[in-house]
């Protein structure tokens, strides 16, 4: 019956665009991704953004306009590149969930990516210019989100990104989050657990900027005294050139945070020289050929205690309501992760862990 | 760039419309411009085929011109200078795009001016009005029987993404080329008081 499926998707695609058809999903966000070939035999990627019912009135959506826009107007070796733009019609058995959606699947608007297929960057969902004016606040996912937007404000600029790439960094080196939060309140206190009570300093630079919550949550939240705790958290995982890294990055203030030009060590100043040292340290750099490739995770399934990834040509067979099945298989995936962060943290972190799982 | 500048503080005046509507008019040519033919009686109204399905002579003659259509939806909508003329860069784009021998139909153009504004609008806003309300705008009083429904401009907004190959970028050398008419006067300005100043 997928078979079928994906036959049909062909069918319909090969009207519109690179006649891809999906062979396999890759990752599932505000979208879902697939692998797929082309009418060349290339393998690139089908990102498949899906117009709800309700979300019709709407037209287009907005983020996928504004994606599709951004991607087109940057070329760089680490940011995927778009091949090709379809609207299909939603047929009814496309949808993972089967026959959930049979009867209201019948066209629905579906907005298709074609993408490179590579290691890079893809998703530019919430991308947007920077221009210095007031912004939207509530951007970036809360375990990433800098602390000025976690308290409100919209005079935010481009660091807020560094913010997230040092997280991300952190990411990389633990194979899990390092600040799961729920809520920002909560995304705060793991911040100051991490990094300890901001300094005066900072907290006058926060204001200064203009962060509507920072009074308040200094009077009720912030706890005196916390002691910075990055260097103990990471010391026994890397070098002690990629802590002064990764703080380099995660600084209170946003002023005194790398920009992306120091933290590639251009330029000549002491920040640029510090990540220059980083960047020099081993292991350096590899070509991404060289580099191991990983089954996406959120494609595993646990299977009698085994976990079991999909396989690169098969597509899914697996049906369920919603996100269910999913849910489950990340929460049993994740419980395997070590954490050494001192026995308390390590219980309310591994819960966290799997409370995140419960927002999505 | 001054002039960029100071040009979209400006509020929408009427000849930014008028050379909205002159401009969206000349993208395709339709069975009967509106812009140019405005109060003139139809002789006798083109048969409408059958497979449209709908024949509909008292609507059709109540066709409001480009200017009143885009007036109404500046007044409706509050779209601002910027992205209001952001759309000249899309319509001019689709025009580059379209065949010569491309004909639409007495509304197209309308169409055509209401999508590029919409897509205008999403491109450049971090929030924008949704297609249905989108659609409420698109009436226009004293024309009772004129407006786009939330399917006709979620296709038109389709279509346009279409033609435009999903190339909804705007440089600035787009803007310094399509406001040029608006920029010059500016500039000129600008010029003067420089010199005033530097005497």
């Amino acid at each position: 019956m997928k078979d079928s499926t994906s036959l049909e998707k062909a069918v319909s695609l090969r009207n519109q665009c690179a006649d891809s058809w999906k062979s396999n999903q890759l990752g599932k966000a505000y979208g879902v991704v697939y692998r797929a070939r082309d009418r060349n035999s290339n393998i690139v990627a089908l990102k498949q953004i899906r117009i709800l019912p309700q979300e019709r009135q709407n037209g287009i959506p907005i983020t996928a306009i504004r994606e599709i826009a951004i991607l087109q107007s940057l070329r760089h070796i680490n940011i995927i590149n778009i091949l090709d733009v379809a609207v299909g019609q939603g047929s009814e058995n496309c949808s993972d969930d089967g026959s959930e959606r049979r009867s209201e699947g019948r066209g629905l608007d579906e907005v298709y990516m074609v993408m490179e297929y590579a290691e890079q960057v893809a998703d530019f969902g919430m991308a947007r210019e920077y221009s210095p004016r007031p912004l939207t606040p509530g951007v970036v996912t809360i375990w990433y989100r800098s602390p000025e937007l976690l308290l409100g404000t919209s005079h935010y600029n481009p660091s807020v990104d560094l913010w997230s790439a040092g997280l991300i960094l952190t990411e990389l080196l633990l194979c899990t989050p390092l600040l799961p939060g729920d809520t920002e309140i909560q995304q705060l206190a793991l911040i100051v657990k991490l990094l300890g009570t901001p300094s005066p300093d900072s907290i006058a630079a926060l204001s200064a900027i203009g962060c509507p919550d920072l009074s308040r949550w200094r009077r009720e939240q912030l706890p005196q005294g916390r002691v910075d705790n990055l260097e103990r958290r990471f010391l026994s995982e890397t070098t002690k050139e990629t802590v002064r890294f990764i703080g380099g990055l995660l600084k209170w203030d946003p002023d005194e945070r790398w920009t992306a030009a120091e933290a590639l060590a251009k330029g000549r100043n002491k920040n640029a020289g510090e990540a220059e040292r980083w960047w020099r340290e081993s292991p350096r750099e590899v070509d991404k050929d060289l580099l191991p490739t990983f089954p996406e995770i959120r494609n595993g399934e646990r299977i009698g205690g085994e976990m079991v990834h999909r396989g690169t040509d098969k597509i899914s067979t697996r049906k369920g309501k919603g996100n269910d099945g999913a849910r489950s298989a990340k929460g049993a995936s994740l419980e395997s992760y070590v954490f050494d962060f001192g026995t308390d943290q390590m219980e309310s972190q591994s819960q966290r862990v799997t409370k995140r799982h419960r927002i999505r | 760039k001054a002039a960029l500048e100071q040009f979209i503080h400006l509020p929408v005046e009427k000849d930014m419309v008028a050379y909205l509507a002159q401009k969206a008019s000349t993208v395709i040519r339709c069975e009967s411009t509106p812009f140019t033919a405005p109060s003139h009686l139809p002789p006798t109204p083109p048969r409408t085929p059958p497979q449209d399905g709908r024949p509909r002579l008292a609507e059709e003659n109540a066709l409001p011109s480009l200017e009143v259509f885009i007036t109404s939806i500046v007044d409706r909508s509050h779209v601002q200078v910027p992205t209001l003329m952001s759309s000249l860069v899309y319509l001019s784009r689709l025009q580059k795009r379209l065949p010569p021998v491309a004909k639409g139909m007495r509304c197209t153009v309308h169409r055509i001016f209401l999508a590029s504004l919409i897509l205008a609008a999403k491109n450049l806003n971090d929030s924008s009005p949704k297609n249905k309300h989108w659609a409420k705008y698109s009436c226009v009083r004293g024309y009772d029987h004129f407006g786009f429904s939330v399917t006709e401009v979620n296709l038109m907004e389709k279509q346009l993404l279409f033609l435009l190959d999903w190339d909804l970028r705007i440089t600035p050398e787009d803007l310094y080329t399509h406001l040029e008419p608006f920029l010059a006067p500016i500039r000129l300005r600008q010029q003067r008081q420089q010199e005033k100043e530097d005497m």
